[in-house]
């Protein structure tokens, strides 16, 4: 997304006016030239040695700030749109694009202040509200990122990443109802949106509709086969269908598309628990913690299982190992069982 | 090779091919072995003789038929004798080797043959042959008495469903430092597992004498547990074990009080107590109530000691066989009439092995009866809110088994279980087992990146709950133990422990500690307030006060007390004084505390006290002082209204003025808030 709005910016300002000097306009259009390339050292030179040549370029100014911020100078890059900011304070795009720098520093409450004018200058820039409620989401304002998602939805109706994220919001608000609705609308305006049937698979699943969540992924799977996450998703609700079999076949090729993932072995051990294969659990288990050595869960679960063999001595040593790694889980197994 | 030898040896392999010929114990079979024929033969004679014996002598046969299937291992009767000689052995899972054999060489050697197989496939958890066998056995129609192959059927169907849905525990031998190739059974364990107390028959049985059923007497013996591991076992002085049998019934939870088998009046139950580190000349259990000239074998004290249960085949009052009755003590310290625990409990077959939970409301025993898989079972049932015992339940596979499960004793904190068990393990024919108790299954967690925006580049990670961790055996119990002595000294007193039930202002029980290491150990199920009160003659007491909500699970609290001797200028704080809420009214709840101070008292005519009362620094100095005067001045009016007279009493109201400990936390200004009494004069 922000590279379509960088290149769109970019294009824009593509000039050979007269009106400024001309060696400063030679060397911001080879600078977009090589931004083009991305090469963004080349570029940066070059708008450098454009605003040397004229200190009033104010697209110079702006789009090294660009480059910048693709080449994840943030600090830099908010700088330079400041100053652009100060020769055209009215630049909706610059304080969105200022906002997006801050939001990378972890400056939330600057990027969300530098959104608020962005959509504030102009009550159509659909990503400032978009991206304004993001943040507004992970600060837990449900409410105000919902509303937010609604004014994107409203200057750009087919935005189907705000549909996606306004069901989140929904989700969170406990109306899953909308949230539904607004994960199927996001799937109708982008049928690729993989995330969205990811999503929407999980609040079925929540809901208690395996099923269902079984049909999205089926979907998801239909354009993206050899898709290693939602194979694991997948396997995870034929695991609660108790279609073991089924779940252990897509874990087995999720870790054969992804053989250094760690995780889809633990979860693969979990299904194998379950069908009481101890012996091949522990040893998916051990594949986790091999690529993972500080993977918490891999030793709770390891845990677990050999507790099932009996070999209690060896649980409690992968719980203390578990809760030493994070799983707050592992106290309880360590206090009741190893004492 | 000629025709006539090949057709021979075709006749013989194709005869072994359908069946294994009967071989009787003839010189024509046994051509030139005349003298071991005849040696053979005169085992069975012996073994015969040995059979047709009482209950002790019968087990004895097997050796003897063993000697002579060596010789030939081919005769059916024999094999048939050798099945049931192993069916009244500790291995009686072993017969059915010989009961198959029987059986394939003659399948009419027996007109029981059906059941035998049957109860030997029972044995060896192999339940479908067993029912096929149990069914055929139904066709017979004089059946042996006691041979019911119905009961046996439904005993086969609920053991495939136990075992088919096993409960999760971890069965181990507790090992060589404790088992020998002698039986060992019987073990009873206080309540915190620091001892254990079991039944052997090894060869240094006091006097080493030989029973009639050719073992060793039976003697108990005693070891202690220190880091996880049980000490080498030592047996326990005459007069417990005696030249003849001496077996473990039940020990207390402190592991003062041992409850003993004896054989003579067709069994009773004796006591013996520790003192010191000697344990008593064993006497009568339960007063005049418990032995009768009925089979009493085996009993066991309630949490409190105010109740014993025990086991008795006498015919009054009975369901059938051995039943459960409880015998309960009065005020005056007489054991009541006992009562039969009722159908709940008891059913027209055996109940056994009776063991009473250190929480106050659980019951373990055994049972033929109810949902058995076989044999005797071991059943749990707990007290209801109205105090009747709730519906019993099978404690499930692989504790309970086809063959007798009983004497299970389950530790306070409900983690560990002991029995004994005749296993493929076993060092000797029965060993004593260690159970522990895993509780519910865990589940996996599953592990997925959950990325709920479109807009975050970086997903979070998914919120994993909390699983619940249940123990099977779920124990709401406190122990409380400890060690008191004397606080100059440091000398172990054998002090009297009084729990009391502060709500119901009763005496719950009296313990005492033993003399010898001055340790004690006091069970307090859940869901009570407790005054605790440690007394002495020529001592201050000492009173804590503990409060468990139903829901608090189990927990040891270790508490050394140290008691004073009378001594001018000694104080203590009365904790089980309770006043309403900023007033000075006197709760009922004190009223034991109270009275143990108006016998402190009456006990010591000469002493003068002072009563003082102190408060947290909630509220003003004035306001303080003025409550507190108030309450000591409610102390001093009740110890005069029970006859302590005035001359001997003063009292002081201190407010916040001498704080025992920081008054910034609960905890702290709950210290202060107490009610002392100093010694003036003696």
């Amino acid at each position: 997304m922000r590279y379509y709005l960088i290149t769109f910016f970019i294009s824009f300002f593509y000039i050979s006016s007269a009106q400024t000097n001309e060696l400063a306009i030679d060397a911001y259009n080879q600078g977009i030239i090589k931004f083009g390339t991305e090469d963004f050292k080349g570029a940066i030179e070059d708008f450098d040695r454009a605003i040397q040549y004229d200190p009033e370029f104010d697209k110079a100014y702006f789009n090294r700030a660009i480059t910048k911020l693709d080449a994840a100078m943030y600090e830099e890059a908010i700088k330079d749109f400041t100053i652009h900011l100060g020769l055209v304070p009215q630049s909706d795009k610059s304080y969105f694009s200022r906002g997006q720098a801050k939001f990378q520093i972890d400056d939330k409450s600057g990027a969300l202040e530098d959104y608020k004018k962005a959509y504030t200058i102009n009550s159509e820039n659909a990503e400032a509200y978009y991206y304004s409620a993001g943040i507004e989401y992970t600060l837990g304002n449900y409410e105000v990122s919902k509303n937010l998602l609604t004014s994107a939805i409203k200057s750009k109706p087919a935005y189907a990443e705000a549909y996606h994220d306004r069901a989140a919001a929904y989700r969170s608000l406990k109306d899953l109802k909308n949230a539904e609705a607004d994960y199927r609308e996001a799937i109708k305006i982008k049928p690729s949106f993989t995330l969205a049937y990811i999503n929407l698979a999980a609040l079925l699943r929540n809901k208690g509709d395996f099923q269902g969540a079984l049909t999205e992924f089926n979907y998801a799977l239909a354009s993206k086969p050899n898709n290693a996450d939602i194979l694991m998703r997948r396997g995870r609700i034929k695991f609660d269908l108790e279609d073991y079999n089924g779940a252990l076949a897509d874990f087995s090729k999720a870790i054969e598309l992804e053989p250094k993932n760690a995780s889809s072995y633990s979860n693969r051990g979990c299904v194998k628990n379950k069908i009481k294969d101890y012996a091949g659990a522990i040893s998916d288990f051990d594949s986790a913690i091999q690529l993972d050595p500080n993977f918490g869960l891999a030793y709770f679960n390891r845990g677990i299982s050999k507790e099932n063999v009996r070999d209690v001595q060896g649980a409690c040593k992968d719980w203390r190992e578990a809760s030493q790694n994070g799983v707050i889980a592992a106290k309880n197994y360590i206090e009741s069982e190893c004492n | 090779m000629n025709y006539r030898a090949i057709l021979i040896l075709i006749t013989i392999l194709f005869s072994f091919g359908l069946s294994a010929q009967n071989v009787e114990f003839t010189k024509a079979n046994f051509p030139g072995a005349k003298k071991k024929l005849k040696e053979a033969k005169r085992f069975i004679e012996i073994g015969d003789e040995l059979f047709a014996g009482n209950e002790f002598q019968k087990p004895q046969a097997l050796d003897w038929y063993l000697k002579a299937n060596a010789f030939n291992p081919n005769n059916a009767v024999l094999n048939f004798k050798l099945g049931v000689s192993f069916n009244i052995s500790p291995n009686r899972f072993k017969s059915l080797a010989y009961f198959k054999k029987a059986y394939e060489i003659n399948s009419n050697v027996d007109p029981h043959i059906h059941f035998y197989l049957g109860e030997s496939y029972h044995l060896n958890h192999d339940f479908d042959q067993a029912i096929t066998y149990y069914t055929k056995y139904k066709t017979v129609l004089e059946k042996r008495p006691g041979f019911n192959p119905d009961k046996r059927i439904t005993e086969c169907k609920t053991a495939k469903e136990l075992v088919a849905n096993p409960v999760r525990v971890i069965i181990e031998n507790i090992g060589s430092t404790v088992n020998t190739e002698y039986r060992e059974y019987g073990a009873v364990i206080s309540a915190d597992e620091s001892v254990m107390l079991f039944t052997s028959r090894r060869p240094n049985t006091t006097g080493g004498g030989i029973a009639a059923d050719g073992l060793y007497f039976e003697d108990i013996y005693s070891t202690t547990n220190q880091n996880n591991q049980w000490t080498p076992p030592y047996p326990l002085l005459p007069p417990v074990n005696t030249k003849v049998h001496d077996a473990t019934v039940a020990l207390s939870n402190d592991g003062q009080k041992l409850f003993i088998y004896s054989p003579s009046n067709e069994g009773d139950i004796l006591m013996s107590t520790l003192e010191g580190d000697k344990w008593t000349k064993p006497v009568e259990a339960g007063g005049k109530s418990i032995n009768t000239k009925y089979s009493e074998i085996h009993a066991c004290f309630s949490y409190d000691e105010k109740s014993i249960y025990f086991v008795s085949n006498k015919p009054d009052d009975s369901f059938g066989g051995f039943d459960i009755y409880v015998t309960k003590i009065d005020e005056n310290g007489i054991w009541g009439a006992p009562k039969n625990l009722g159908p709940t409990i008891n059913t027209p077959y055996d109940e056994e092995g009776v063991y009473l939970h250190p929480d106050g409301r659980t019951m373990y025993f055994s049972s033929r009866g109810h949902n058995t898989m076989g044999d005797y079972d071991i059943f749990r049932s707990t007290l209801d809110t109205l105090g009747n015992w709730t519906s019993p339940e099978n404690i499930g596979y692989p504790i309970n088994s086809a063959d007798k499960d009983v004497f299970f004793v389950v530790s306070a904190s409900g983690k560990h279980a002991y029995y004994s068990s005749a296993k493929m393990d076993a060092i000797g024919e029965t060993d004593i087992y260690r159970i522990t108790i895993l509780g519910a299954e865990k589940e996996p967690i599953f592990v997925f990146d959950e990325q709920p925006l479109a807009s975050m580049l970086n997903p979070l990670r998914e919120v994993v709950a909390e699983p619940r961790v249940e123990r099977r055996f779920t124990s709401a119990v406190t122990i409380l133990k400890g060690t008191i002595t004397d606080a100059n000294t440091k000398d172990p007193l054998n002090a009297v422990i009084v729990i009391t039930d502060n709500e119901k202002n009763e005496i719950v029980s009296t313990f005492q500690s033993n003399a010898k290491t001055g340790r004690y150990l006091v069970s307090l199920p859940s869901g009570r307030n407790y005054g605790i009160a440690v007394t002495m003659e020529d001592y201050l007491f000492h009173s804590e006060n503990i409060d468990l909500p139903k829901s608090k699970a189990y927990q040891e609290i270790v508490k050394d007390v140290e008691l004073s001797r009378l001594e001018v200028g000694k104080k203590i704080v009365l904790r089980n004084i309770f006043y309403d809420f900023d007033k000075s009214t006197l709760r009922p709840q004190s009223i034991a505390e109270l009275n143990r101070l108006v016998t402190l008292l009456n006990q010591n005519p000469t002493l003068k006290i002072e009563i003082s009362s102190h408060t947290d620094n909630v509220g003003s100095a004035t306001y303080n002082q003025k409550l507190s005067e108030n309450r000591a001045k409610s102390v001093i009016d009740y110890l005069t209204k029970n006859g302590i007279k005035m001359e001997r009493l003063e009292f002081k109201g201190y407010g916040f003025t001498d704080p025992i400990a920081p008054n910034d936390t609960d905890a702290g200004r709950q210290l202060n808030r107490r009610t002392e009494f100093k010694i003036l004069s003696k």
